[in-house]
């Protein structure tokens, strides 16, 4: 099985060499988080100790933008072997490249900013419950 | 050279599916940690979910298509770079990641489900 090779001579080698790493970074991935931990450790603290080390936060944003990029590239082949799609391909080609991006954005956004000791987006509560608060306490 | 249509358009086809559902799966597993930046307790109620029975069989699934989309990647990439290009050559592979499929699921699922019998879950 192996895809056309002249229009998307780049797709194809990524495809491989990704896949290739990919092999490997998810079966890490895959046993550390299910197999050593289990779903039922995976507690904030749990994170936070395997995200103090920047091993394992480069590890992570490595499978997010090569798992990202691999999967835009195998839906992509999927999608342009349908007549109907390839008509508006430009349009297909866009919205799972945005998907993927975001994704990419989000998940990395995730991996740099997270410091346990930052006090949460909860914790600050919303300006409004502030001010109420302040209300009834100059009302006491 | 064509390879043999039965296993060939099986591979080709459990490929597809389990690269779908794999970039589907890792959307929303992007998106699910975002919880980490919203608070410990509500990361920590988020992956609750992930202990119940629903979840842990889903795990069992997840894992399936994992190793079939990687094992058949790999069986890809040395029917490409090997040059044989014989259809015997690609249902001898064929066979070959069904077998290690089956084999590492079999471990596998046993640690995954395991918790389930305990009563654990």
């Amino acid at each position: 099985m192996s895809y056309k090779k002249v229009p998307g001579t780049f797709a194809w080698w990524f495809q491989r060499i990704s896949g290739s790493f990919l092999i490997i970074l998810i079966f890490i991935h895959f046993i550390d988080v299910h197999f050593i931990f289990g779903v039922e450790n995976l507690e904030y603290e749990t994170v936070a100790e395997k995200w103090n080390k920047p091993f394992w936060r480069i590890m992570d944003a490595l499978m997010l933008i090569l798992g990202m990029i691999h999967g835009a590239n195998g839906i992509e082949s999927i999608l342009l072997d349908y007549k109907k799609i390839r008509k508006y391909k430009t349009y297909w080609i866009f919205f799972v490249r945005a998907i993927s991006a975001v994704t990419i954005i989000v998940g990395s956004w995730i991996i740099i900013t997270f410091s346990p000791e930052e006090k949460s987006m909860a914790e600050y509560g919303s300006p409004a419950a502030e001010m109420q608060d302040e209300a009834s306490e100059s009302y006491e | 050279m064509r390879y043999s249509i039965k296993e060939g358009m099986l591979s080709w086809l459990l490929h597809r599916l389990t690269g779908i559902g794999i970039f589907i799966f890792l959307i929303i597993h992007v998106m699910g940690a975002i919880y980490l930046k919203i608070g410990p307790e509500e990361w920590n109620h988020h992956v609750e979910l992930f202990n119940t029975p629903f979840f842990r069989v889903a795990e069992v699934g997840l894992m399936g298509a994992i190793l079939w989309h990687g094992l058949n990647g790999l069986r890809i990439i040395i029917i490409d770079f090997s040059g044989i290009r014989t259809s015997h050559f690609a249902k001898f592979l064929f066979w070959i990641i069904v077998f290690l499929t089956v084999l590492l699921m079999l471990p596998g699922t046993y640690i995954l489900l395991k918790p389930l019998f305990e009563g654990a879950a």
